[in-house]
């Protein structure tokens, strides 16, 4: 057939129509006209996980999938992955995969270490605390955090500031600043509630709305330990306790049960 | 009736976690909750539903608690998350590349991209299947190559995941297969089998698929996939066959059929 004559063909296959039944028509459209799924490449491939589970549930495919069912009707290079990605399902499902009496484990070195991940929590809590009641305190905090965290790290939640004492202030120019005081406040925060606090508690908390109350208490006595004098303690305790209230799921990240 | 499902939905999730070593969900019925309005989405009879429904449902539950675990950086339940991430793709490493050493260095390198794209899974309920999706690319990107270079150098038999050719598949069809696919074309036919004015039209269409394919499994997998909307999982069941196979066919299939005259003129005739 000339080409004039297929594209008669394919221009007819893509008008609606009554003669043919759908599944003919389906089939017409993935011999000859291709080009007409809108359904790209990568958006195939990302709902192939949902086609397959419900697929090998026995579940009617939602509306969503149907262009995708289309595209890999004539789709070679998503066909295939589908087609394998369905064989280890399959083979899952009847009991064909061998299941190796001893499994070697796994390196899981890349994953952050709880060390980093509480340090990435604080630095969050203080950058926001500090965008509020101090940001132009806030450049500061980005020379003096790493530092601080290598020198505090070993001592958990008990450090304490004193302006005449370590080296660990030097890059302050002695001075204990509010960016130093927030985020010390912080770091023993967050120690202390790792072993003080639950996250049942907190949930109790907010359940009662009574969660910033609580937590500005405590930290308020955090502040008191590590030195603060009372002022900026009100102050820093009011704030940092609104900053977790605000998005009590951090604080969550720091506790090890669910 | 109500409480003989609950009971049946508890039972199934009590065994399918223990058997998977899933210790993310929490003890006590919360998960069970959430199973449950899951199944409940758009399902009116909660009775009706197969046990391999209620199982899709339970690991579509689990699937997502798995996620958010893989997100907790720093926390044991992240840890534990990838431990089981990793005791469920091993099997399905092995299956791919039929070597413990080679599926350990794959799944390493898939743990990792796991770990790095975990936000670009759009689904989280299938979340597991994306993760397999994540180790067959990295098998199909880098192992292949260097396996087959290393069967090559060895000579031997290895690896053998690749296309099969007509001639294999040729080959492969056992009278067995054969009677099987010709069956489940009739039986196809005979359940659609519903008003006179497609049934001249099947016939066409069947004779000429007959007369432009090579074999009677590709027209099965056509008339299977297209006309009679079967799915890749029942094809593959009924023809004794894999869905890789399946889609081998299928792809042979479309290919004679783009360039068949006969086929062209037949819709041709149809659409005028």
């Amino acid at each position: 057939m000339n080409s004039n004559r297929l594209d008669d063909l394919r221009a007819r296959l893509r008008a609606p129509s009554e003669k043919i039944p759908p599944s003919f028509q389906r089939l017409g459209n993935a011999l000859w006209n291709p080009d007409e799924d809108a359904t790209p490449h990568e958006q195939c491939r990302e709902a192939l996980p949902s086609l397959i589970l419900a697929q090998m549930s026995g579940e009617p495919l939602a509306e969503e999938l149907q262009p995708v069912k289309q595209h890999l009707d004539h789709c070679d290079e998503c066909g295939t992955e589908y087609a394998e990605l369905l064989d280890i399902a399959m083979a899952e499902q009847r009991g064909a995969l061998a299941h190796p009496a001893k499994i070697p484990r796994p390196d899981l070195a890349f994953l952050p270490t709880q060390e980093s991940s509480v340090q990435t929590l604080v630095l969050a809590w203080v950058r926001t605390l500090l965008s509020e009641i101090a940001p132009n305190t806030l450049p500061e905090l980005n020379v003096i955090a790493a530092p601080f965290f290598k020198l505090a790290e070993p001592l958990r939640g008990t450090i304490v500031l004193r302006a005449s004492e370590s080296r660990a202030l030097y890059f302050t120019g002695g001075e204990i600043t509010p960016a130093l005081q927030a985020l010390a406040l912080a770091f023993a925060t967050a120690r202390q509630f790792e072993e003080l606090v639950t996250s049942a508690q907190l949930n109790q908390w907010a359940k009662q709305g009574i969660l910033k109350h609580e937590l500005e208490a405590r930290i308020r006595d955090v502040a008191k330990q590590i030195g603060i004098e009372d002022k900026p303690a009100i102050q820093l305790a009011n704030a940092l306790a609104g900053v977790l209230a605000e998005n009590p799921d951090s604080l969550k990240r720091l506790f090890t049960s669910a | 009736m109500i409480d003989l499902w609950l009971e049946r939905c508890r039972v199934l999730v009590a065994r399918e976690l223990k058997q998977r070593d899933w210790t993310l969900a929490p003890s006590d019925d919360a998960f069970l909750r959430q199973l449950v309005e899951e199944l409940q989405k758009g399902q009116s009879d909660a009775d009706a539903l197969k046990d391999a429904t209620i199982v899709g449902g339970i690991v579509r539950c689990y699937t997502r608690l798995l996620y958010e675990a893989c997100g907790e950086d720093g926390t044991p339940r992240q840890r534990r998350a990838f431990d089981e991430l990793w005791n469920y793709l091993f099997p399905h490493a092995i299956y791919q590349v039929h070597d413990a050493a080679l599926a350990e260095d794959a799944l390493q390198e898939t743990l990792v991209k796991i770990y790095q794209k975990r936000v670009t899974c759009t689904d989280v309920g299938s979340f597991l299947g994306w993760c397999d999706q994540i180790l067959r690319n990295v098998i199909r990107g880098r192992f292949r190559n260097e396996y087959q270079a290393r069967v090559n150098e060895r000579g031997g038999v290895g690896y053998q995941r690749k296309e099969i050719s007509l001639v294999e598949l040729r080959g492969a069809e056992t009278e067995e297969g054969s009677r099987a696919a010709e069956e489940f074309v009739a039986d196809l036919m005979q359940d659609t089998f519903q008003d006179a004015l497609r049934g001249p039209m099947h016939d066409a269409l069947l004779a000429t698929l007959r007369d432009c394919l090579e074999n009677e499994r590709q027209v099965t997998v056509i008339v299977g996939l297209f006309l009679h909307d079967a799915n890749f999982v029942t094809l593959a069941e009924q023809m004794k066959t894999s869905p890789l196979n399946v889609q081998v066919m299928k792809s042979r299939a479309l290919q004679k059929l783009r360039d068949c005259a006969e086929m062209q003129q037949l819709f041709e005739d149809w659409t005028v």
